[in-house]
Formats: structure tokens, sequence, C-alpha cells
């Protein structure tokens, strides 16, 4: 009899648990939409461009290259041959000698300026109007890069180069070459100078 | 016998009279209240529900630059009373109240750098300083937005389905990026009853 009642007690507080429980909850529903979520993306303008290689010797690569001869034109053209044009329809990506790999995070504009030479015997400066004209002592440059048909190298100037390279995906890597008109003046000594080749990329 | 019908139909008068005065015109008998129970249901939208800095350029963001969401340019303030043309959000009051809205803009989740929200509306190396603006506003009355415990960036907005423009500044950090992968962080707007 003891054991009864004390059922019964527990059946009769059971169901009062789930009547109140059930009268709460539908008095109190679940407040989903009381928030707006806005997810917002932060794309860095991060740049990053590295060029492989570093260092270039014009026609100096192997037995059969004996260095540069005023008046001459010469390309950094990955071939054998630094003294052939790449192709004039476009540019293959064995005729350039250099790799930019582009890690920047937006498409980007490439623009080469190449400084006046120094340390050698025969500084040339640069000519500033391209790789068809040199001066006694100036040279000529310009850049062409993969694709590229001869209409669209462009000049490589000392500063204030137009862009080379235009709306470059992001994180596309992409080759270029070099095309240098030595200077008309007969060398006057030995020593190799050097000249800087600087890429630098901006935002598209 | 003439005499009892009529005393019956005296007395039957005089019931019917009676009960005429015990049964009204029942119209001043009962007075109505009609009760509305306004629920403080509270629900809100928000649209776009995703956006990207500078998106418009597609030239991400730069460090030690401010960003807004205007849909005329995200590097141009709103004008001096912020307009709706001024801001990339709507959001939607669909609730049964009126509403105050507090933002809050969570540090950045994911990229190459995470910015943190430096909770004072300004930059740090590593923190962006936020803002919210609300059309028909005075741009000079933005809310600072914190990662929590913002002020209220929206106060009194009508319920029922009543439509608000709103949008936010954004301070990036002034270090300057060290990779290229986005970050993301979140603004979420929570509304309660006014």
């Amino acid at each position: 009899m003891k054991g009864l009642f004390k059922r019964k007690s527990f059946l009769a507080i059971v169901a009062t648990v789930m009547i109140v429980g059930s009268i709460l909850a539908m008095a109190a529903p679940a407040m989903a939409a009381t928030t707006a979520v806005v997810t917002v993306t932060n794309t860095t303008q991060y740049l990053a461009i590295t060029v492989s290689p570093t260092t270039y010797n014009f026609n100096a690569t192997g037995a059969a290259h004996t260095g540069v001869l005023p008046s001459t034109t010469y390309y950094s053209n990955a071939g054998a041959n630094q003294v052939t044009s790449p192709t004039v329809g476009g540019a293959l990506t064995g005729e350039c000698a250099f790799t930019i790999t582009n890690t920047s995070s937006v498409a980007t504009d490439l623009t080469v300026t190449a400084s006046d030479m120094s340390t050698g015997s025969d500084n040339s400066t640069n000519i500033n109007t391209g790789y068809t004209n040199d001066g006694a002592t100036t040279y000529g440059c310009s850049t062409y890069f993969t694709g590229q048909a001869s209409g669209a190298w462009v000049i490589c100037k000392s500063a204030g180069s137009s862009v080379g390279e235009s709306n470059l995906a992001a994180t596309t890597n992409i080759t270029m070459g070099l095309i240098i008109k030595e200077q008309s003046n007969a060398w006057t000594g030995a020593t190799p100078a050097t000249f800087t080749v600087t890429i630098t990329t901006a935002a598209h | 016998m003439k005499r009892k019908w009529i005393v019956l139909i005296l007395a039957l008068t005089l019931i019917l009279g009676v009960v005429g005065m015990a049964v009204p015109v029942s119209a001043a008998t009962t007075a109505t209240i009609t009760v509305t129970n306004t629920t403080q249901y509270i629900a809100v939208t928000v649209s776009p529900t995703t956006y990207t800095l500078n998106g418009i350029s597609s030239k991400g963001v730069l460090p030690s630059t401010t960003y807004y969401t205007n849909p005329t340019g995200q590097t141009t303030a709103p004008g001096s009373t912020v307009a709706d043309g001024d801001c990339a959000f709507t959001m939607t009051n669909s609730s049964a109240v009126a509403c105050d809205f507090v933002f809050a803009a969570s540090d950045f989740t994911s990229g190459s750098d995470q910015s943190t929200n430096g909770n004072t509306g300004t930059a740090g190396a590593t923190s962006y300083g936020c803002y919210t603006y609300v059309s028909g506003v005075l741009f000079a009355s933005k809310v600072e937005c914190s990662s929590s415990a913002s002020g209220t960036g929206i106060s009194n907005m009508a319920g029922s389905g009543a439509t608000l423009h709103w949008g936010f500044q954004m301070n990036e950090q002034t270090n300057a990026w060290t990779g290229g992968t986005a970050g993301s962080f979140t603004v979420t707007a929570t509304a309660s009853a006014h």
C-alpha cells in the first residue's frame, strides 16, 4: 500500500512537470532570428613578386658567346642564341630568360626599368627610347613577356616606363625577356659594366 | 365564469409586466474589452549577408586605410547626413515591436593577417577599428563597433517589416600585410525590444 502510494506520487510529479514544461515551451518560443549576420571578406592588397635568375650576362654564356659588340642587339632569349629575336608574333615561354613568380593577392601591372650602367670601362646610359635605338654612349632597352607580339614590347626606360604586363592575374607567374641594343661607340676597355633591371608590381 | 376569466387575464397581465421589468433591453448589460496580445516577437534579417571590402575595385585593401561599405565608392565617406545610397546593407525588421540594434564586429578568423578588433574605432599595428552608420543620421554620429558591448547602432526602428539602410567604416591595421590570403570576420546585428 505504501509502495503504491509512492508510485502514484511519483507519476503525479512526472505528469505535473510535463504539463508545466509544455506550457512554458509554448509561452517562450525560441527567438532564432534576433540577430542578423554579415560575413565580411578582407582581401589584402598583398603585392609580392620574385624573379629568377637575379643575375644575367648578355651573350657571355658558353664558349660560343664572346661578350657583346657595339651597335648590336641582344635578347635574353633562353635559347642558345642571344642574337635571335623572340617570335615576333608572340614571344614563347622558352624565349624568355626570366621567370617572375607572382604571389600577389590581386591582379597586378608590371613595370620594368633599366638603370644606366656602372662599374665598367664603358658605362652606357639608357637612351629611354627602346631597343631599336642607341647612341654613341647610350643603349636601348625593351621588355617582352610571354605571348606578347613585337608591337606590344615595351620601352624599358631608366624611370617612368609604361606598363610592360597589364592585369596579371593574382598568384599567376609569367616569363619575361629583355632586349638591349648596345651603344654605337667602340668599347674603350674590357671591364664589364653592370646595370639593374627592376620589376615593379602594382595593383591593376 | 366571466369573472374568473377577467381575474385570470389580469393576473397574466400582472405577471407579464413583472417579467418585462426583470428583462430590460439587453444593450447595456455588457461592456466589451478587446485585448491585443502583442507578442514581443523579434525577427530581423539583413541583406546582403556577405561583403567584400573594396571589392568594387578588386584591388583588395591596404594597411592604414579607411574603407566604407559605400556602393558609390568604398574609399568615399558617406555624406554629412548618411543617405540610403551610401549604405550597402538593408536591415528588415519583421519584429512585432520597435527594436534597438547593437552591432558587433568579430576578430578575423582566417587569412594571412588576422587583425583583431581594437574596440576603439582606430587602427593599431595588428588591430582594426570599426564604426557603423545609419541612413538618415549624421555620419558624425556613427557608433563604434566593438567585438562586444557596442553602443546602440540603430535606435527605435519600427517593426512589422520596416527597412533601414546601414553601413560600416573599416580602419585597416597599420602593419603591412604579411600574406595574400584573405581574412574574414563577421558583423552581427542583435535586435532587442526598444
